[in-house]
């Protein structure tokens, strides 16, 4: 598996359609599914995406899933831990700026 | 010798006796008996070189010029005293203070416009502003001057972005006090109340109107505007300057210098202003000076950063100022404003950030030019600056969390 940070979306759109709750949600399975943690779980501020949340962001691999729901949280956790697909239907919604201002940030160590 | 603030600063409502003493109506009078014509209102307005006092600056004759040159069945003006910025007390004291004057303002305005009503915006939590506008139109009615123009007072929610203008459009019309996107502007068909071309003038610029319309625009002389000085000096209050004044003798002469007594570090024009180096202390008071040092006048809401006081937690105050005050909703507004205080959050304490200047500069730049107003660019300035001018005080908090010893 490659080493990577995986950010949830906490601003007000998405923590108000349940990014907090799916934060742990996610947390909870990635502790069950990837004990040694190569997965880092982390909150983002805002990413500008509000309309299409949740968002949930994979770095450095620049993937930005969007209208994430708890149901999808399995297959992006087979993802995560090597043992599935990129969830292609969940990319390719928020405006490419916003992608790539996201991106641009997080090459700055933000 | 002062203009508009001419009665003593504790000194009760000025009435209507009060004013007509002082000339107040007269150029209304003169208005609606034919002898000072509505274009000639205009004119004067314009050569006397008012601005807007809300923040943007906009000359308000060329505002009044558009407006008028509209055809339209209904117009209306609204004076805006959704005073929502922390540090300026301009406008609610003008309106507790000196409401004949912002009344004859806003009736000048409608006069020389061709509109036929008029609003009042207060904030509700400003009763004393309200009981006393209420009370000028009430004696201004019984004398007369209204002339069939109906005035309203509209009161304003407490949240920031409720002073800006397509915002005070909303709440007039009974909705969440969230600004338009633009164009129509407001004084455009489409852009104002109901559809109708609508004139939105701050507080002060109306207040200002009376004596340059009765007197001619010499009276308003180089120009003129009030200052709110906060806590950061040590004699905080709210001055008339006129345009030109040096900051320093406003922070000096006017202000009693420092509160803690040491040297100025940096002046913040306005909280959604760019910081100025003390350096910029002799720097003249004028729209085109400040903006060409990289700042602006904003609504004249002056605070100063002493030596000795740390600006990553001035600027990270802002910040969260402005991630709260945000209204949620235009998405790179959001971004901008939670990123900018996540990044100086993490500075202040000292976690791990990064290249945090370049973080702040390319959020700015995301959202430059995005969002229905203009707090989008206000959120920026005073962060943007502080990294400029000190970039010391950010590196040491950085990576110890804490200012130098």
């Amino acid at each position: 598996m490659n080493k990577r940070l995986v950010y949830v979306c906490e601003g007000g759109d998405c923590s108000e359609k349940g990014s907090i709750d799916l934060h742990g949600d996610l947390k909870t399975m990635l502790e069950e599914r990837d004990p040694e943690g190569v997965n880092k779980l982390r909150k983002y501020p805002c990413f500008g995406g509000c309309e299409f949340g949740i968002n949930l962001v994979l770095y450095p691999d620049r993937v930005f899933y969007s209208r994430v729901k708890h149901g999808d949280l399995g297959a992006i956790c087979d993802h995560l831990v090597g043992a599935g697909p990129k969830v292609d239907r969940l990319t390719g919604a928020v405006p490419a700026d916003v992608e790539q201002i996201t991106y641009d940030l997080l090459d700055t160590g933000f | 010798m002062a203009l508009l603030l001419t009665r003593a600063s504790d000194a009760p409502r000025e009435t209507l006796a009060e004013y007509a003493a002082a000339g107040g109506y007269e150029a209304l009078a003169h208005a609606y008996a034919g002898t000072l014509a509505a274009d000639e209102i205009v004119r004067r307005v314009t050569e006397s070189g008012l601005r807007g006092h809300g923040g943007a600056g906009f000359p308000t004759g060329r505002k009044w010029a558009l407006a008028a040159a509209v055809d339209a069945p209904k117009k209306y003006v609204v004076a805006n005293g959704g005073e929502h910025e922390p540090g300026s007390r301009k406008d609610r004291f003008l309106l507790e203070s000196y409401p004949h004057r912002v009344l004859e303002g806003t009736l000048l305005c409608a006069r020389a416009t061709g509109a036929s009503g008029a609003w009042i915006y207060v904030i509700e939590d400003m009763a004393d502003a309200i009981a006393s506008v209420r009370a000028a139109i009430d004696e201004a009615g019984a004398a007369g001057h209204l002339a069939g123009v109906d005035v309203q007072v509209t009161l304003a929610p407490t949240t920031y972005v409720a002073g800006e203008e397509s915002a005070a459009l909303e709440v007039i019309e009974g909705k969440k006090a969230w600004p338009r996107k633009k164009p129509p502007y407001p004084g455009q068909p489409g852009g104002g109340l109901w559809g109708a071309p609508t004139t939105v003038n701050n507080v002060e610029t109306l207040a200002w109107v009376p004596g340059i319309a009765r007197e001619g625009p010499a009276w308003f002389g180089a120009g003129a505007l009030l200052c709110t000085l906060d806590d950061s000096v040590r004699r905080p209050g709210i001055h008339e300057v006129a345009l030109g004044t040096t900051f320093r003798a406003l922070v000096y002469d006017l202000g009693g210098g420092p509160r803690g007594g040491a040297a100025v570090k940096a002046i913040l024009p306005a909280l959604s202003s760019a910081f100025l180096g003390a350096g910029a202390l002799d720097l003249p008071m004028t729209y085109d000076g400040v903006k060409a040092a990289g700042s602006g006048l904003g609504c004249g809401g002056v605070s100063i950063l002493e030596e000795g006081a740390c600006a990553v937690e001035r600027v990270l105050e802002i910040a969260r100022f402005f991630k709260k005050e945000q209204c949620g909703q235009c998405p790179p507004c959001r971004m901008e404003t939670n990123t900018l205080a996540a990044v100086l959050e993490k500075v202040h304490s000292g976690a791990e950030t990064g290249d945090f200047v370049a973080q702040a500069e390319k959020i700015a730049a995301f959202a430059r030019g995005k969002g229905n107003c203009s707090l989008i660019e206000m959120a920026a300035a005073p962060v943007l600056s502080a990294l400029r001018l000190f970039p010391g005080d950010f590196a040491q908090h950085a990576r110890h969390g804490r200012c130098a010893d």
